[in-house]
């Protein structure tokens, strides 16, 4: 029976590229079929899956990419094997594809007939990061007859970070999360990419150390020892963390270097799980938004989580997945990034409208002074096309342990809070301003809202205390008993009694008093006075000095006037307070596409991820940043 | 031709005599003959669950209304012309021939002496022939009657008809080759001595395997493409001139190391 068969020739998986990144792999067509000679040859590529990511609800036909028209030409002598005739190319303007590609198109090398040529794909800004699927169709008539072939073969293109293949196994781990969404769309685009993936909602880091740990035998058999080429981490991210759990034990997905210096410090050995399948050549990435931003963070996973082995990447863009029809077994599935403005206000209630646009419209002009000098977009035009916008609360807590004599008035028993404690809370959290803890923000980024004391515990010391405003330390510290006298660090002279009389000598002799027992020895009888509740205290003269005995009882306190002073007698107490601290997030977001504000936002390209793009990519072999940088990150 | 839906349906009702009502084998013989049946189909799923699987149809024993309505729509998309969409102007005229053209042996041409009582399922067939608007049918039978026996006017058809054949790909001589390297999903990872089944359409299946460099070699076939199945995973892989040799075959979908290794 007479067939028009075409065949792929070369691979059946190539890459796409675009004029300015030329894919380096090349399509081949040849005819196959045991027709010698026919004429009106027509060979046409067919995308069977056209619009699919655009329509989900009203599949498309397909759609033809291009036509080769020719014919074929009986070959002289056939040698065996071989098809008894050739596809030859007609010379005519309309035989081969004429249409010229546009600067940003997205397209594939083909070879048939002889000639290579670049088929345009449909253009990135329905199709970006897919896999395009290629049928052959041929027509001819030989003889009489009209003949037809259609390929049951698909030849693939694909586009995206594996423009830059790994050329070794890909291993892709989906952390799952409270976004189905994009963790399904996630799973189907990495199925169509990876070798192996491995879907578990709260999937930790130590479990994905142990997993590759438990597959580096077979992947190392597979690979002739090579390894793993990319180890994909599918999880939440922002500028300041992953949203991931370091330990299946731990109660949130935040990796940070704050939490894994705490989970390193608790456990040393936590991703000392032996050989992981990883090379030098291996590179692990985080697909997750924006933690490229951290060099720092990923330095230290890098280090930390898999041994120093090879490099981890995350981008520097808010992280997209997207899929036709999640309910659906196949179809495309698409990677890309998304633009973000992105600012937090320093207030606890809702901004309004006009001043989340007004704060993103500043931010904007920032962002575009700083990454496209000479080009920048216009607020004012651009803001249209800004169509996810999100005006939200960022809450976080402080807490903070403090001191009795820095939290309460150190002349009153009753542990009262002082009247503003704003002053400590600025102190503890600038303090923090150089560890991701919050955000590398400090007090001028956050809103304080009220505090509450969480706990409060006495400890074993007993100690004396001028009254405020004297700041100066404890007058005395002891476990049962004070001595307040010239060889302390405060004076003695500086505690005068009622009247100005210097307190000539203050001691107590251990032997005397029992445990928790305060003795205060003054050298008048009078100008004293005790407050105390529950506290027996009783006066006596003893060798020409007034003693002050009594028994101070659990966390009791005593206040003695002496002289122009208020001395306190109690034990130190540990304060454990809570200060929420608040602010609001907006932000602004559009699909990621060229920056050419010359032409209308519809007609930009849209970009499509490369993990050898500095811009788009952050590596853990980047420079750390700088201090202002990491400040930055928390604006 | 016009894509007329609800006519088909009609088919399938009891208002059709039950002995050519239509049902079941109508909708398996039209979900195969889908495009992405072949492409997006489960190892041994059936033609109707995998129909009602892809349209996010309910799976169930039998079609549901709805889910027949679009394989009916998916069918007749399948010739891509709808004719009243196309702005075509034509009168369809059906005609019988009964019995009495069957086709030679090679089923391409007519049998010139045909034997009698024979039973050929190739003279079973259903031809369309295409006229000029003007001049009509050429030449036309005479009465308006069908085809009688040695008559002219239908042989004279297919005489001056230009036809259109749609040939699966399957071709002789047996001289081409399979000759790949099977590849990962990733298309990184060379399959290394990897049980392979090849399966030509009507064929028994042929056993192989890959070498150490995840090349697999099978000789003599027919030009077109054929199934090919490792570790589980089908894919369509091209018979090509023995020249080509050791191509890259991605297979698509293939997992490296499952979960439990």
């Amino acid at each position: 029976m007479a067939d028009l068969t075409f065949a792929l020739a070369g691979k059946n998986v190539v890459d796409a590229g675009t004029a300015t990144g030329s894919p380096k792999d090349t399509a081949e067509i040849v005819y196959s079929g045991n027709i010698a000679a026919a004429k009106n040859v027509s060979v046409t590529l067919l995308e069977i899956d056209p619009g699919e990511t655009q329509k989900p609800d009203k599949p498309q036909k397909a759609k033809a990419l291009a036509t080769f028209k020719g014919e074929i030409v009986a070959a002289a002598t056939p040698a065996k094997g071989q098809p008894p005739g050739d596809f030859k190319l007609g010379t005519g303007p309309s035989d081969t594809p004429t249409q010229k590609l546009d600067p940003d198109a997205i397209f594939f090398q083909l070879k048939i007939g002889g000639q290579t040529f670049k088929i345009p794909l449909r253009s990135l800004t329905e199709e970006a990061g897919r896999r395009f699927e290629v049928q052959i169709q041929a027509s001819g008539t030989a003889g009489k007859k009209k003949v037809k072939f259609t390929s049951k073969a698909l030849l693939f293109a694909r586009f995206g970070h594996f423009k830059k293949d790994p050329r070794a196994p890909v291993i892709a781990f989906i952390t799952g999360g409270d976004d189905g969404a994009f963790f399904e769309a996630s799973a189907f685009f990495w199925r169509q990419h990876a070798d192996v993936v491995v879907q578990k909602d709260g999937m930790s880091l130590q479990e994905i150390v142990q997993s590759l740990a438990a597959r580096s035998k077979r992947v190392l058999e597979e690979t002739g020892g090579k390894g793993w080429g990319e180890v994909n981490i599918v999880c939440h991210g922002n500028p300041i963390s992953a949203s991931i759990r370091i330990l299946p034990s731990s109660k949130d997905r935040n990796l940070r270097i704050t939490q894994l210096n705490k989970v390193l410090a608790a456990n040393p050995s936590a991703f000392a799980a032996g050989d992981l399948g990883l090379s030098s050549s291996s590179r692990v990435v985080f697909r997750s938004c924006n933690v490229g931003k951290r060099a720092d963070l990923l330095q230290r996973v890098a280090k930390d989580v898999f041994g120093g082995i090879c490099e981890v990447k995350a981008p520097k863009f808010l992280q997209v997945y997207a899929v036709q029809d999640v309910t659906k077994s196949g179809g495309p599935a698409t990677e890309s990034f998304v633009e973000e403005i992105r600012k937090h206000l320093r207030v606890d209630t809702k901004p309004s409208d006009a001043a989340a646009e007004a704060a993103m419209a500043a931010k904007f002009k920032e962002m575009q002074d700083k990454n496209a000098p000479g080009k920048q977009q216009s607020f004012g035009i651009e803001k249209a096309t800004f169509t996810l916008k999100k005006i939200e609360p960022a809450t976080n807590s402080l807490g903070i342990s403090l001191a009795h004599e820095a939290f309460l008035t150190v002349n009153a028993n009753d542990h009262s809070p002082i009247t503003d404690p704003t002053a400590l809370f600025v102190e503890a959290l600038d303090k923090q301003q150089t560890t991701d803890n919050f955000d590398f923000s400090g007090s001028k980024r956050w809103k304080f809202g009220k505090h509450e004391v969480t706990s409060r515990k006495a400890v074993a010391e007993l100690e004396v205390r001028a009254s405020a405003p004297d700041t100066r330390p404890p007058r005395g510290v002891g476990n049962s008993f004070i001595t307040i006298g010239s060889s302390d660090a405060v004076k003695a002279e500086l505690i005068k009694l009622r009247g100005n009389a210097a307190v000539n000598a203050l001691h107590s002799p251990a032997a005397a008093l029992g445990d928790g027992t305060i003795e205060v020895n003054l050298t008048s009888k009078t100008g004293f006075r005790v407050i105390g509740k529950g506290a027996t205290f009783n006066a006596n003269g003893k060798n020409g000095i007034t003693s002050l005995t009594g028994n101070v009882q659990g966390d009791a306190t005593v206040t003695v006037d002496a002289g122009t002073e208020t001395l306190t007698i109690g034990r130190s107490h540990s304060v454990q307070v809570n200060v929420p601290i608040n602010r609001f997030l907006v932000s602004f977001r559009r699909e990621l596409r060229e920056n050419d504000p010359k032409k209308a936002f519809a007609k930009r390209a849209v970009i499509v991820p490369d993990i050898d793009n500095t811009a788009h990519y952050g590596s853990s072999k980047d420079a750390a940043p700088t201090d202002a940088e990491l400040a930055s990150l928390g604006d | 031709m016009n894509d007329d839906v609800p006519f088909w349906e009609k088919q399938y009702t009891t208002s059709i005599p039950e002995s050519q009502r239509w049902g079941n084998t109508e909708d398996e013989a039209m979900a195969r003959a889908l495009p992405d049946f072949e492409t997006t189909r489960q190892p041994g799923e059936a033609p109707i669950p995998w129909f009602e699987r892809t349209r996010s149809f309910p799976n169930s024993a039998t079609l549901s209304t709805a889910a027949r309505k679009q394989l009916i729509t998916d069918y007749m998309g399948l010739d891509g012309t709808n004719v009243k969409d196309a702005g075509l102007d034509f009168e369809l005229v059906r005609h019988g021939c009964g019995e009495n053209f069957p086709l030679d042996e090679t089923g391409e041409e007519m049998d010139e002496a045909p034997s009698d009582a024979q039973q050929e399922q190739l003279d079973r067939r259903v031809e369309l022939f295409f006229f000029d608007k003007q001049l009509g049918v050429q030449p036309k039978v005479g009465d308006g009657s069908n085809s009688k026996p040695s008559s002219k006017e239908y042989p004279e058809w297919r005489q001056r008809a230009t036809e259109l054949r749609e040939i699966s790909a399957i071709g002789n001589p047996r001289d081409r080759h399979v000759s790949v390297i099977l590849l990962s999903n990733s298309g990184n990872v060379p399959l290394k001595q990897r049980a392979v089944t090849l399966t030509i359409e009507g064929e028994p299946p042929l056993e192989g395997k890959t070498d150490d460099n995840g090349v697999f070699e099978q000789p003599g076939l027919p030009a077109g493409d054929h199934r090919l199945r490792v570790d589980g995973v089908d894919s369509f892989v091209a018979a090509t001139p023995t020249s080509i040799v050791q191509r890259p075959h991605v297979v698509v979908g293939h997992i490296l190391i499952a979960e439990d290794a």
